[in-house]
């Protein structure tokens, strides 16, 4: 059985290499293979309504759906309170390990408040796997490069009917001709998911804020306690409206990073398999692999740190300045 | 010159220069954090999470070039 399977593998992987190679190197006679349609703004696909149903709206749900169902599968012995849930196996003990490890590495950075804080790890570890998963999801072969023809004004480029399938090659034409607008495309292309993860997460670090220090917390951004040194206290207190600033810098740093990085990766995939479609891909999708896993990590360690100095007393920080 | 030239221009200068201060950033944070797992090797992990955190720091500052590139080649 199993060596059938593998059969079967080699042959399909073949049979890409082959198609990939006719399609690459025979069928454009002459023409020269152009650089992929790239644009920021998600392709609207269709409309429920008014409602504008783009690409990326429909991957970010699709990973949800994926999330939901593994969590739901990888957590089912245990809700039946199966006595085999105690020794995990497969899915489960995947997910108990990843947990296990985010919740080891906000143990660092948040000490003995992770478990003061209702949901923190909740929200932490929502944050790490949607992000993981929507970064990686852009691997899979067919995102970017499956799509609807659709004719464009301007910088178009030919189009090739091949059977029941229409191919989308150089020269680019400066007045008329065709572009593709992908079905599929990684969530994070789009600045909007980058954007609400961010405002989610900084809003949240504002909620823990104040769960833990009350009123007080408001001290960091109006310090009128600073008054109380005399006159120079007016710079306290400028100083500490200035922080106002940075949580809105927070936000457009957050969503852009990420926005930045995932956008960034999908046009090098796309170069790369352009510019030397046989091998050199393979190693820039290594690359993506690393960056998703590293960009979904900042994330949250981030955000866990952020929420880390919303903690800290504002008395804190005067002790330190008396000292000083 | 054209607007299409001086707008690859700009993207290509954006991105060039936005890119030396982080590409110093990022390699000042390496060695400090290869020096500080070569001193007291058993505090590996903890060094190398705050320097990939201390590594995206930097990279942000590249990462705005890099839109800023982006929006000057496909939006304006």
């Amino acid at each position: 059985m199993k060596k059938i399977g593998t059969i079967v593998t080699v042959l399909i992987v073949l049979l890409l290499c082959g198609a990939s190679f006719y399609v690459g190197a025979f069928n454009a006679e002459g023409a020269k293979f152009a650089l992929p349609h790239i644009q920021m703004a998600p392709e609207v696909l269709f409309y429920i309504g008014s409602f504008p149903v783009s690409n990326t709206l429909l991957v970010t749900l699709g990973v949800d759906a994926l999330l939901i169902v593994a969590a739901w599968a990888s957590t089912r012995k245990i809700r039946s309170g199966d006595e085999a849930a105690l020794v995990p196996t497969g899915l489960q003990n995947f997910a108990e390990w990843m947990y296990e490890t985010m919740y080891d590495a906000s143990l660092n950075v948040l000490g003995d408040k992770l478990e003061k804080l209702p949901g923190v790890i909740t929200l932490l570890f929502t944050i790490f796997i949607f992000i993981l998963f929507a970064n990686w999801i852009e691997l899979v072969p067919g995102f970017d490069t499956i799509g609807l023809v659709e004719e464009v004004e301007h910088h178009g480029y030919t189009l090739s009917e091949w059977g029941p399938i229409a191919l989308i090659h150089g020269p680019v034409l400066e007045e008329g001709g065709y572009t593709l607008k992908p079905i599929l495309r990684a969530a994070n292309t789009d600045l909007n998911v980058p954007l609400m993860l961010a405002i989610v997460a900084v809003v949240m670090v504002q909620y823990y804020g104040v769960y833990y220090l009350g009123k007080s917390y408001f001290l960091r951004f109006f310090n009128y306690k600073a008054f109380s040194h005399g006159a120079t206290g007016i710079f306290e207190f400028l100083a500490s409206v200035l922080e106002i600033v940075s949580e809105f810098a927070k936000i457009l740093s957050f969503s852009f990073r990420l926005f930045g990085n995932i956008f960034a990766g999908s046009i090098l995939l796309a170069v790369m398999a352009f510019l030397f479609p046989f091998m050199a891909p393979a190693a820039f999708y290594f690359l993506e692999l690393f960056v998703g896993f590293i960009q979904a990590m900042v994330f949250m360690m981030l955000t866990a740190s952020f929420i880390a100095v919303a903690l800290s007393e504002h008395g804190d920080h005067e002790e330190g300045h008396a000292a000083a | 010159m054209t607007p299409d030239v001086m707008r690859l221009l700009a993207a290509g200068l954006a991105m060039g220069l936005g890119a030396i201060g982080p590409g110093v950033g990022i390699g000042l944070v390496g060695l400090g954090g290869t020096q500080a797992i070569g001193r007291n090797p058993e505090a590996g992990g903890v060094i190398l999470t705050n320097m990939i955190l201390a590594i995206a720091f930097a990279e942000a500052v590249a990462i705005y070039a890099l839109v800023i590139a982006l929006i000057l080649l496909f939006v304006v």
